[in-house]
């Protein structure tokens, strides 16, 4: 094994660069990008054609045209993690969740059923999925939208599911259920009397209801999204920054945590992941002041939703293809259909259309593609993909199956069939992003026994894919040498030792064996933790210095 | 919404890290309604007025009703942007300083594309899409509820014809599934088409569509009639034409039926077009002989009665089966009566083999077409057999060949390339004949290939993009034709 180490290091020790100090100051966990301020952004509603047209065709050809290159993301901390924000807020990637918190997600408000009756108060006449919106008798507004009868209870699972697996990945979800109610639980107010720009009648009402799905034991079934808390100021675009905010800096496209979203959408094959499936809310502060905190909305689209019957060849294409996507016709064009595509294998399975297309036999992680250019995603990161990676690694089997509970994914089938697909992605996922690069995460120093030791849990291994097979770890002499030191498994990860004679900054590459991976690259400063960073390329050979 | 600003430093800046729209700004928009959060306005508390500061600031001006500063208000600063890293930034590589040059290159490029193409493109679909034109456009032309509306641009290129543009308009009055469509078209000076069509559709299954039609062209080619006839001596021939018809359709399992009954008034102008001389020139000249009907206008009423049995579905992914046609098609000219009548009939027989049961087809096909004098009068010209322009001689110009009858065969191969869309990849060996094929040989026989793009199952609409080529006969066999034809079009 330790040829196999020198071997490789030699055959690139030409280009391995040395490392890059960080300065000794706390790692940022809080970005502070939640001070209050006035005057109130304006309201920004995200034309939905333009958006469409701007992403397939004039931004690529704008960057194409710029030779923009890719880049790091901007706000990634000196641990690689991504700090607490107006966006994002660490959860599963630095706690574990308790089953309550993990099924709550964002719904801090009793359930809707808990609250009846209701009373309609207007109309929800946008999006695929049609639908109203009513306040409960404690005053909890919600918007509900009923399922598509060709394909039962799925709208609403996605929904559910999308809303949790988002919370619990740390983003800012809305609160979305899945409610019953009986008819006779709703009251319908004239329109007159109704508040908004958007009012229904009792007749537009009765006709949603007539073509949604049947009652099951006389109550539908419905999704309910809790009115986030604040005022909307529309949407947020997945570039550039909001001119009107002061809190936003940085370009949204080089926000890691927005980049690596590709990899949940990815895993639920949530293509319609565009600048109206985000939500702005003021959150008042007092005088006038407040901030805007980030949401993700609307998941209806994920885990198979099929479009018209008519319009199946754009169904099947769903995640694999843009909605026009030129690179595909031109490939498909070029290669006179000698080239069989994955769509052309994809078929429903044994949910029928309930699940649709979709599957994880054809799943192909890197070759995913959302329903238009997002260019966020666009310019994702091997480490951006990696940190989002070792989140989805702690949705575990057990996890995923309380999501599908919560979810009220209630026939049999389709809950098997879901975990399954779910599982089977999930690991792809897992396979191509989380043991590329280093696995190690959550460093600590530790003394004892007189030495000091670096030591970091492995979350590929937390993840069922077997403890690093061969650890070991190398000391950085200088910035062209690296020289071997101890390296100890502990239960979930491995501690490798600082050496007594170590120079006040001192770097540890703590590598765990598995073929290709790049090391855990730990930089520390008077004993202190300063960084982490995770490098593709191997180091230079360690001299073997006793232990 | 400004992207990159023109000043020379800025100019540099965005070259040398192609920043210019990372740095772009989201627009404060008008208000609009976009997912499920994103309207409840009635919702929520009003904002109350208040006196704005800047973060930390003083009060800025306050309007006269005490409430917000007007949005031309000057926004708050940025806050600092942290040190999330804690280190220096990567150092700049020379392949990042290389690229200096090629964007400097590009940039005027860059410029164009960016604020002569998309700005003005962005800003009128943003406001097309807050003030909802679509929707005022097609409440000012529809009536009533329940009413469906639309329009498309339609384009056809066709080198070797004018290129033209136009719209597509339809009205569809969904409680009788009546459908009125109105299509416009120009291709520049004396070229128009108008057409106002109404379908009526009876049940899924049956439909009667009713049309009246102008075209008005220079530029219809003519090369001469007969399997032979020359590359060289291509004239234009200037028409209009007034059509009025009623076409019954009728599916039957597998089966369509259609017949119908029209009135065409074709009348020859002296329009020149296209850098090519007029028919008139070269009769008058000698070079080619006055074709049959030539410079007498006609009006002829006719039938027609079609027959097409189709053993493949069009929404099965499997693609495999037969289609047959069989047509007729008498007509007489009104005003000479049966001196000048003439009946045309056609036959066609394809096989389509889907070899991997998702439209990857070979298609095998024979088609033949005749038309014949009914009256002491020849077919005029212009109602001879003709090939080129569509399938299955698609290599050719429209109207390149004419004469009493043709037969021609086609081997292609289909396979999807997108949603709807198909490629298409096909060979033809064929040509025109005298009366009932009499002087066919396999030596007068043409080459016709195409590549091309074809839509599939998107209802009346059709697009084609065929790249195409086309043979002189066997006998002094050369590549003679060049086609190449991109556009769309919909159907009444």
């Amino acid at each position: 094994m330790a040829r196999r180490h020198l071997l490789v290091a030699l055959a690139i020790a030409c280009c391995a660069t040395p490392p890059r100090p960080f300065r000794d100051q706390p790692v940022v966990w809080t970005d502070d990008d939640r001070r209050p301020f006035a005057p109130r952004p304006e309201y920004y509603g995200s034309p939905l054609a333009w958006t469409g047209a701007e992403e397939t065709l004039f931004r690529p050809l704008s960057d194409a045209l710029l030779l923009k290159q890719g880049g790091e993301a901007k706000n990634a901390n000196a641990l690689d993690e991504v700090p607490d924000s107006s966006w994002f807020e660490n959860r599963l990637s630095r706690r574990q969740l308790s089953t309550e918190e993990l099924v709550r997600g964002s719904c801090t408000a009793p359930p809707p059923e808990s609250e009846l009756p209701w009373t309609v108060v207007g109309a929800k006449l946008e999006g695929q999925t049609p639908g109203f919106r009513i306040r409960t008798a404690k005053g909890h507004v919600y918007f509900l939208e009923f399922d598509f009868p060709r394909q039962p209870e799925l709208a609403s699972i996605a929904g559910v599911f999308g809303s949790r697996v988002y919370f619990a990945a740390g983003f800012h979800a809305v609160c979305d259920r899945v409610a019953f109610f009986r008819d006779e639980d709703m009251v319908v107010p004239p329109v007159e009397k109704q508040g908004g720009k958007k009012r229904i009648s009792p007749q537009e009402v009765h006709d949603i209801l007539a073509h949604a799905p049947p009652p099951r034991d006389g109550k539908f079934r419905v999704k309910a999204s809790l009115l986030a808390e604040g005022e909307p100021l529309g949407n947020w675009s997945w570039a550039g920054v909001t001119d009107d905010d002061p809190n936003d800096i940085l370009p949204h496209e080089d926000r890691r945590e927005l980049r690596a979203t590709r990899l949940l959408t990815a895993w639920l094959n949530h293509y319609d992941t565009g600048d109206n499936q985000t939500l702005s809310m003021w959150i008042p502060a007092g005088e006038g002041r407040g901030w805007v905190r980030h949401h993700m909305i609307d998941w209806n689209d994920s885990l198979g939703f099929l479009w018209a019957p008519e319009l199946d060849q754009i169904s099947r294409r769903l995640g694999f293809t843009y909605y026009f996507d030129v690179g595909i016709i031109g490939r498909d064009f070029i290669t006179l259909g000698t080239r069989q595509e994955s769509w052309d294998r994809a078929h429903f399975g044994p949910t029928g259309e309930t699940l649709g297309y979709f599957d994880d036999a054809e799943f192909v992680p890197e070759e995913w593609k959302s329903g238009y250019p997002n260019p966020a995603f666009a310019r994702m990161t091997e480490r951006d993909a990696a940190w989002m990676a070792r989140i989805l690694a702690r949705f575990t089997d057990e996890r995923i199956g309380l999501l599908l509970d919560e979810a009220r994914a209630d026939t049999p089938l389709v809950r098997s069939e879901l975990l399954r697909i779910l599982k089977g992605r999930r690991d792809r996922i897992l396979q191509r992003w989380l043991v590329r690069l280093s696995s190690f995460t959550d460093p600590v120093v530790e003394a004892r026994d007189g030495a000091r030791w670096v030591c970091m849990l492995d979350r590929a291994e937390e993840a069922g894919m077997g403890a690093p097979p061969d650890p070991w770890a190398a000391v950085w002499s200088d910035s062209r040498q690296a020289v071997r030191t101890a390296l100890e498994r502990r239960p979930g990860g491995v501690c490798a030792r600082v050496p007594a004679d170590a120079p006040d900054y001192v770097v540890i590459d703590v590598y765990s064996g598995r073929e290709g991976q790049g090391p855990a690259r730990v930089h520390l400063r008077s004993g202190q933790l300063v960084g982490l960073e995770r490098p593709g390329e191997q180091s230079l050979p360690p001299r073997e210095v006793g232990r | 919404m400004p992207r990159c600003r023109l000043a020379l430093g800025l100019v540099v800046l965005c070259v040398l890290t192609g920043t210019a729209r990372s740095q772009e700004a989201v627009s404060a928009g008008s208000a609009m309604d976009g997912g499920t959060q994103a309207t409840p306005t009635a919702d929520v508390a009003p904002r109350p007025a208040e006196t704005p500061t800047l973060d930390g600031g003083s009060p800025v001006a306050v309007a006269p009703d005490g409430g917000t500063p007007p949005a031309h208000a000057k926004p708050p600063e940025k806050r600092p942007r942290p040190d999330y890293e804690g280190r220096d930034p990567e150092p700049t590589e020379t392949r990042d300083a290389l690229l200096f040059v090629p964007r400097l290159l590009l940039f005027p490029i860059y410029l164009v594309a960016e604020y002569a193409v998309a700005e003005p493109i962005g800003a009128l679909a943003v406001s097309a899409e807050r003030d909802k034109w679509p929707k005022a456009i097609h409440d000012a032309l529809t009536f009533g509820p329940n009413q469906e509306g639309g329009i498309f641009p339609t384009f056809l290129i066709d080198f070797g014809l004018r290129p033209s543009i136009g719209v597509h308009l339809f009205w569809g009055f969904l409680p009788v599934h009546n459908r009125i469509s109105l299509d416009a078209a120009w291709g520049g000076a004396q070229w128009w088409t108008v057409a106002l069509a109404d379908r009526q559709e009876f049940g899924r299954d049956e439909s009667l569509v009713t049309e009246f039609r102008w075209d008005r062209r220079p530029d219809n080619p003519f090369y001469g009639v007969g399997p032979e006839a020359p590359n060289d001596l291509r004239s234009r021939v200037g028409t209009d034409v007034l059509l009025g018809s009623l076409t019954w359709r009728r599916v039957l399992g597998k089966v369509t039926l259609r017949a119908g009954g029209s009135v065409r008034r074709l009348d020859y102008k002296d329009f020149t077009c296209c850098g090519d001389p007029a028919l008139k020139q070269r009769v008058e000249q000698g070079e080619v002989p006055p074709p049959p009907g030539y410079e007498e206008p006609y009006t002829a009423a006719g039938g027609e009665v079609a027959a097409v049995l189709d053993t493949r579905h069009p929404d099965s992914p499997d693609q495999s089966g037969w289609r047959v046609a069989l047509g007729a098609a008498p007509a007489v000219d009104l005003q000479r009566g049966g001196r000048l009548s003439w009946f045309r009939y056609a036959a066609g027989v394809e096989g389509n083999w889907d070899l991997t049961g998702n439209g990857r087809v070979v298609s095998l096909g024979v088609v033949t077409a005749f038309v014949d004098p009914l009256g002491s009068e020849p077919v005029p010209f212009t109602e001879l057999v003709m090939l080129g322009g569509t399938e299955p001689f698609a290599g050719y110009i429209q109207g390149r060949l004419r004469d009493r009858s043709a037969l021609v065969a086609q081997l292609g191969w289909h396979w999807p390339v997108f949603s709807y869309l198909d490629g298409l990849l096909a060979v033809s060996v064929g040509n025109v004949f005298g009366p009932h094929l009499q002087d066919f040989s396999l030596d007068l026989l043409r080459l016709s290939a195409e590549l091309g793009l074809r839509a599939r199952g998107v209802g009346f609409s059709g697009f084609q993009f065929v790249i195409g080529m086309g043979t002189e006969p066997f006998r002094n066999f050369s590549v003679s034709s060049f086609r190449f034809a991109f556009g769309v079009s919909y159907g009444p």
